[in-house]
């Protein structure tokens, strides 16, 4: 059954627009690292030094808030295009229906951090840093790639959390912005940086940091943390009966008047 | 096997404080169109929610196919086909390709399953016009198609002819019609159009303010009230006496107190005529008279007519 509905998940991906929205942040974390190249701070800016940049632009300031919200108008559609009465009456668990879009959005993760990798190289060739070897450029895109799937497993409570209590993408966002820039201020302490998820994720992908000493068996019980964490909070998510419809205003179709 | 495919007992939905549906007592029979009528408001979509699983009863007990929805939700609903209220799709999708998506959640392996259920109520197959793109009737088409595309032997249908022109309205009640009269299905359609109900139903629930307050073929609902006698006469009061007194009979009404309704057709009106007369009540108007459904549903729900 799992099965099924992953595939009709990612059925229902076609023509959806909001996944440019997905891309377009990926780019925006780009053109922001690029931006803050032309600063005169002394840094000596290199193909492996812009990916690590990258990196720490997504973890702290674009991909929580891009996953969160797109994975956020993924779940809420359901209630907005008033399809959930026909999944429930197939009869299909609200469970296993959240649980195959958490899936999805594992896989969309994957795909904006394949985008973000394609982005930093276009940049790459734009501003010709030094150091473009293939060797730097595999394990970039490798890192930036799955850098964003594990920055999604750190903010998936987030997700399941604020959709269970708002039923709405815009509070899951929010929320996952203020989480990611959190780890801006774990970047102090190093017993912090492992545990914090957003900051784990970055010790997950052996990210080159000038100030925390990346603890792997820690970094790797943050992610445990935080997939056990959504899994109880999928467990006390409920039937979907009773949910309050989130449809676009009132049913467009008139009733008859009369006989 | 049972001949009741749909059985409530004591069904009730209260929602805060407001009782939506009390009490309800409804039967389905096997291979029959059931019409659940009431006015806006009154329970309908609610029952249909309960039975259908998606939302929970406070209390009652709902029994489809002889067993218990609570236990055997799973082997139920497999077998039912529904549309509540507004038709439901993603409009980044073609109708094919919303249709494609149930049918795969459903495991319908049938090949031509979805192209025969958009044939069924008009709809091209594989056509490129998006769901957003859709008129009322297509979606409202569409969504019919979604109910009958698994071969339900039970169709839940919530007010199905919303939005459809009157051809379609006909289409769709011929159509219902055939799946009952040719391939056997059960029907509950809810409706708060009072002649759909009429032209399409075989066994009519009245339902109002939650509560079911008529149940039975529309054969037996028509006889029970199809014709009367209208007297207008001078005092209703006291022709309403004679009747009482002197032909032993209640089965009237008083509508004010020039006009009477007697219901008991069994009783000679020239007699009655004559008494009334010899009485000294002025007889300005006697008539045989037809009773709508609509007079029928007024009288039941002790109201206006339906909207």
């Amino acid at each position: 059954m799992m099965g099924r509905i992953i595939k009709t998940e990612l059925w229902k991906l076609k023509r959806y627009h909001i996944l440019w929205a997905g891309i377009l942040l990926m780019l925006l974390s780009v053109v922001l690292t690029l931006f803050t190249s032309t600063a005169q701070d002394g840094s000596v800016w290199t193909f492996p030094f812009l990916v690590e940049q990258v990196i720490k632009n997504n973890a702290t300031t674009i991909f929580p808030l891009c996953i969160a919200l797109i994975a956020g108008y993924m779940i809420a559609r359901e209630e907005t295009d008033d399809t959930l009465k026909s999944i429930l009456a197939v009869p299909i668990s609200y469970r296993a229906l959240l649980c195959g879009k958490l899936v999805v959005c594992a896989g969309l993760s994957l795909l904006f951090g394949l985008s973000s990798g394609v982005f930093t190289l276009a940049g790459e060739m734009l501003v010709q840093f030094p150091g473009l070897t293939l060797a730097a450029i595999l394990q970039g895109l490798l890192q930036i790639i799955l850098n964003c799937f594990f920055l999604y497993l750190a903010v998936l409570p987030v997700i399941v959390a604020a959709f269970l209590l708002s039923g709405g993408p815009m509070l899951g966002a929010v929320v996952a912005f203020v989480y990611g820039y959190g780890g801006m201020f774990a970047a102090g302490n190093d017993t912090f940086s492992n545990v914090y998820p957003i900051m784990a994720s970055l010790g997950m992908v052996a990210y080159r940091s000038y100030e925390v000493h990346w603890n792997l068996p820690l970094c790797c019980a943050s992610m445990v943390a935080v997939i056990l964490l959504s899994a109880l909070l999928l467990l006390v998510a409920g039937s979907g009966k009773d949910r309050k419809g989130r449809t676009k205003g009132k049913s467009s179709i008139p009733m008859k008047k009369g006989w | 096997m049972s001949d009741i495919i749909i059985e409530t007992t004591g069904l009730t939905k209260v929602y805060g404080t407001q009782k939506s549906v009390v009490d309800l007592n409804l039967h389905v029979r096997r291979g029959r169109i059931y019409g659940l009528l009431g006015r806006n408001g009154a329970g309908k979509t609610t029952t249909m929610k309960m039975l259908l699983s998606l939302t929970q009863p406070t209390s009652g007990d709902i029994r489809i196919f002889g067993k218990d929805i609570r236990t055997s939700e799973k082997e139920i609903l497999s077998q039912i086909g529904s549309l509540i209220e507004s038709p439901g799709f993603y409009p980044n999708l073609t109708g094919t390709e919303n249709l494609k998506i149930f049918a795969q959640l459903r495991g319908l392996n049938r090949k031509n399953a979805i192209h025969d259920a958009l044939d069924l109520v008009g709809l091209p197959f594989r056509d490129k016009k998006l769901y957003s793109q859709y008129s009322l009737g297509m979606k409202q088409r569409l969504a019919i198609a979604l109910s009958v595309m698994h071969d339900p032997a039970l169709l839940i249908l919530d007010e199905p002819i919303n939005g459809l022109d009157p051809i379609g309205i006909a289409e769709i009640r011929a159509f219902i019609r055939a799946l009952c009269d040719e391939k056997g299905k059960t029907v509950l359609i809810s409706s708060h159009i009072l002649s759909e109900i009429a032209l399409l139903a075989d066994d009519i629930g009245i339902i109002d303010q939650g509560r079911l307050l008529e149940e039975g073929s529309l054969k037996e609902l028509e006889e029970k009230n199809h014709k009367f006698i209208h007297f207008s006469l001078s005092d209703a009061e006291r022709a309403a006496a004679l009747l009482t007194t002197q032909f032993k009979t209640q089965r009237f009404d008083v509508e004010d107190e020039h006009t009477l309704r007697l219901l008991d057709l069994t009783l000679p009106v020239p007699s009655i005529n004559r008494c009334f007369v010899e009485n000294g009540i002025d007889i300005s108007e006697v008539r045989v008279c037809e009773a709508t459904l609509e007079d029928y549903f007024k009288k039941v729900t002790g109201g206006v007519g339906i909207a």
